[in-house]
């Protein structure tokens, strides 16, 4: 046995040293993070996530940051990272989760968030199928619709029509799916592919019966300005949050398009103001918003928010929030506006904000210190406050807090 | 296995005095670098003209003092030094732990494969000696260590340092955080995939061992065959796509299935080769 | 008895090995003989499982071969195989350590016979030296049957008589041979069996005791007719 011996202190070493320090020695000692409650209900903040990054003197760390504690990047484990979390920022949006672990055969392989539709017994799915070797699209909606207490799929397929006789070469892109009374709606952009910027572009609405399965109507969606001209060569985005939410409207943002003279120059173009219509599916007609609605410069997308028939809108800078409510049926202004400063709020300056669910969302800075106050939307009744902690002695929080930079909220299903 | 426990040790054996050099490089080197450095920057900061407003830029310290994080940032090169040459040591021993029993005038390849023995036991010896090297390595990295820290702590006073967390000190250097990393399973994976490139490697040496050219064209063929498997899932249906057919729980499961079979494969051709067609 | 049994075995296109068939008794020497490269360490590899054949089996005792005949069979290759680094006594442990059949007392009187120093390392002996300890190695095994290649190549004259003496000592007495070897005449006194091969396969295979008696031929007179027909 002796002339074994260093052999058998080789496999001791092997075996001891790293066996020794995943046990003991790898604790990554980064600081812990949570968000204290203040003031209110902290049932409001149970779904809010901070997210931002630790840079203290050992790289940068991103983390996550809840009421319950913080979730450091780093610390996910590989089945955590590479399988539950895999497709997380898919996952998070609107219970994309629950759907995927109650129907798993049906939500396979379907990607655009927008897409979808969901209510309390339908599920609902279309998809414009590309064709792989042209890159153009094979010239139908493809639907799929299960109901979600049978659990049976009915699916659909109708052509799309195309935009111009002329045969040019088009792309087709789904915005919104929504169950009506009168069927499924699929809300789609058909644009020219090789006139760009200014080939024909526009929205349809298609409607498709649930029963048959057939093309009941095709929608155009015309955008009228407010001297009665039809308005073409638009640059446009959509406004939508809760993408598989049932909505009544469908909120569109309009840019008037300069003409520069070049199809394909490239030049920025100058900025125009964007012009807010909406398209109401039950009417299908689409209606310019009234001017005192235009006025509102709400340039990120976190302050208008669609609730319902409603169109919350946020004026806001560095020390003041506004928010209004309009109905985007009648364009009229629904309640009071209220308006905070931001020390009325809290401490410090607004960071960042959002609107979901009713609820108003503000990030407050100062200095190291940050402060969340969640308030009712319509009202700006503060249901909440918060603000960012680390556990530890008093030296050591200050460090910490020192060392955070927290850049963006959002909610966590 | 009173056999392949026998021949490990022989395997060890033969290997002690590289295993040894290099342990002893890694050691020599590494203290070096610490006690320079250490001693280099105490008397910078000891020196005339030094003042705590020269540090303008603190990032390992709160309070811009030195501490052993920093000493390992500032030192990559030297200090993955000798640890880059260990890797590279062992990368070629997975080959000539082979070869050399075939290579120079004592071919010592007709004794083994006429010892009375399985040969899957002169396999699986060489398998877990190249196993034994490379853990022994990581593990004597990781002894090091804590001992640089204490040697740190001893070259610098403590009005002059702040500590630091182990963890910490091999996260600043790039090829250590590689081979030890923070967590225990990103660990495992890791030299999971490292085992299954010897296992492979082992299997490509002996398919040109038992056919020599025409087994380099199978060796060729064999590797192809089984990076095609391995990276066909993630490659064919994308985990973080979410057109992907398959959910990535899925993927993984069909990843990790060919994993087990092409090492099932790999030690069953292997030792076959090695019963059947191979040729001294 | 190792029967050998229609063995075949190509190398790149050549035949090196075409239906080769012959048996090695027990208590007798069996001498393969043929010009270079005929094939003869390749038949000796292949009883040992050294190299692969295609067609045709070898027979131990009536049993197909598995890892117990390497406690059957001892080879003797024509150069030393063990680690240069190994000092002589180390190999000797080795072999202690691997083998059950090793003898430590027969290869303790083969140190002594051959007056090699245990301390030496391998890769310091001289070619004669290394060939004695090679030949150790082989006869401290207590086996049924030794194959020897080339016992003889390079060696000087007075290490070769050493070795011819083992040959009619007790160390070989009650066991199979077979030795391949290109000085015949040293040796001719000592074979009963010659097998002859040409062209991959056994073209004579005879008792020599028998051959002298019945035709009064030498094994030489016979290679004459072989290889120069």
């Amino acid at each position: 046995m002796k002339r074994y011996i260093t052999t058998l202190a080789l496999v001791l070493l092997a075996a001891a040293g790293f066996s020794t320090y995943y046990a003991f020695g790898s604790a990554d000692h980064l600081p812990e993070y949570r968000l204290e409650t203040l003031e209110g209900d902290a049932k409001e903040a149970a779904n809010l996530v901070l997210v931002g990054s630790y840079i203290g003197g050992k790289g940068s760390q991103p983390l996550n940051l809840t009421v319950h504690g913080s979730e450091y990047r780093s610390r996910k484990s590989l089945y955590e990272s590479y399988i539950t979390d895999a497709r997380e920022w898919f996952y998070e949006q609107e219970g994309m989760r629950e759907l995927i672990e109650k129907y798993p055969a049906f939500m396979r392989g379907k990607a655009e968030i927008d897409s979808f539709y969901q209510d309390q017994d339908w599920l609902a799915y279309a998809k414009i199928p590309y064709n792989t070797a042209t890159s153009d699209p094979e010239g139908t909606i493809e639907v799929e619709i299960l109901n979600r207490s049978t659990g049976k799929v009915a699916d659909y397929s109708i052509a799309l029509t195309p935009l111009s006789q002329q045969g040019m070469r088009e792309h087709a892109t789904i915005y919104d799916v929504q169950l009506q009374a009168d069927g499924l709606h699929v809300m789609v952009n058909q644009y020219e592919t090789d006139n760009r910027p200014s080939g024909a572009s526009q929205y349809f609405d298609y409607i498709i019966d649930s029963a048959s399965g057939q093309l009941s109507k095709r929608n155009p969606v015309e955008f009228v300005d407010a001297a009665g001209t039809k308005l073409s060569s638009i640059s446009h985005a959509t406004l939508q949050n809760g993408y598989t939410a049932p909505h009544d409207y469908f909120v569109f943002s309009i840019v008037m398009q300069e003409q520069t003279g070049e199809a394909n120059s490239s030049s920025v173009p100058t900025r125009v103001p964007a012009e807010l219509y909406v398209y109401s599916y039950k009417s299908g007609i689409t209606q310019r918003l009234p001017d005192e609605m235009q006025k509102l410069d709400a340039r990120r997308m976190g302050g208008r928010y669609i609730s319902g028939d409603e169109l919350y809108f946020t004026n806001y800078n560095e020390t003041l929030i506004a928010v209004s409510r309009y109905s985007l049926e009648t364009g009229e202004r629904r309640g009071e506006t209220w308006s905070l400063l931001s020390s009325q709020i809290g401490e410090g300056e607004l960071q960042s904000f959002f609107i979901n669910g009713e609820r108003l969302y503000v990030l407050l800075a100062k200095e190291d210190a940050r402060t969340v106050v969640v308030m009712n939307a319509a009202t700006g009744e503060p249901l909440y406050k918060g603000s960012v902690t680390a556990e530890g002695s008093e030296e050591e929080r200050q460090i910490a807090l020192s060392d955070m930079a927290l850049n963006n909220m959002s909610i966590k299903e | 296995m009173k056999f392949y426990l026998k021949l490990v040790h022989m395997e060890v054996h033969r290997f002690r005095y590289l295993l040894g050099g290099l342990m002893v490089l890694t050691l020599l080197m590494q203290f070096g670098v610490v006690l320079l450095w250490s001693l280099s920057e105490r008397s910078i900061r000891t020196g005339p003209g030094w003042s705590e407003k020269l540090i303008t830029y603190h990032p390992f310290s709160e309070t811009g003092k030195l501490t052993f994080n920093e000493m390992m940032f500032n030192n990559q090169f030297w200090f993955s030094f000798p640890v880059l040459i260990s890797i590279a040591v062992i990368a070629g021993y997975v080959f000539l732990i082979w070869y050399r029993d075939w290579l120079g005038r004592d071919t010592f390849i007709y004794r083994l494969l006429m010892l009375p023995s399985n040969r899957g036991c002169i396999y699986a010896a060489k398998l877990t000696a190249i196993l034994l090297f490379t853990f022994g390595l990581v593990s004597f990295q990781l002894l090091l260590l804590p001992l640089e820290m204490m040697l740190f702590n001893l070259a610098i006073p403590e009005a002059l340092r702040d500590p630091s967390y182990l963890s910490q000190a091999i996260l600043q250097n790039q090829v250590l955080k590689v081979l030890i990393p923070g967590q225990l399973d990103a660990f495992v994976m890791a030299y999971a995939i490292g085992i299954l490139t010897v296992l492979a490697a082992f299997t490509v040496i002996l398919l040109e061992r038992s056919y020599r050219v025409i087994g380099i064209g199978f060796a060729v063929i064999y590797v192809f065959v089984c990076g095609a498997a391995l990276l066909a899932p993630i490659t064919l249906q994308r985990p973080g796509n979410t057109a992907s057919y398959l959910y990535p729980g899925e993927t993984y499961s069909i990843m990790l299935a060919l994993t087990v079979i092409i090492v099932f494969v790999s030690v069953w051709l292997s030792i076959r080769l090695l019963n059947r067609k191979i040729t001294v | 008895m190792i029967e050998v049994r229609d063995i075949h075995k190509k190398y790149r296109r050549r035949k090196v090995l075409d239906g080769v068939s012959f048996q090695i008794e027990k208590g007798e020497i069996t001498c393969l003989i043929g010009t270079n490269g005929a094939g003869k360490s390749t038949i000796m590899k292949a009883i040992m499982g050294l190299t692969p054949f295609r067609k045709g089996e070898i027979i131990i005792d009536g049993q197909k071969l598995g890892k117990e005949r390497y406690e059957k069979i001892s080879f003797i290759p024509d150069h030393l195989t063990m680690p240069p680094a190994m000092k002589l006594d180390e190999a000797m442990v080795f072999m202690a350590d691997f083998y059950r059949s090793w003898n430590e007392d027969r290869a303790k009187e083969l140190m002594g016979f051959f007056q090699l120093e245990g301390k030496e390392r391998i890769g310091n002996l001289s070619k004669g030296t290394a060939a004695k300890f090679n030949l150790l190695l082989g006869l401290a095994l207590d086996t049924e049957y030794v194959l020897m290649d080339e016992p003889f190549s390079g060696i000087d004259m007075f290490s070769r008589a050493l070795i011819t003496e083992v040959f009619s000592s007790h160390l070989i007495e009650d066991r199979g041979v077979l030795i391949t070897t290109h000085e015949i005449a040293d040796v001719e006194h000592l074979i009963d069996q010659a097998v002859l091969l040409k062209n991959g396969s056994v073209i004579r295979n005879f008792n020599c005791e028998l051959l002298r008696m019945e035709e009064s031929k030498s094994i030489v007179d016979v290679m004459k007719e072989v290889y120069q027909a």
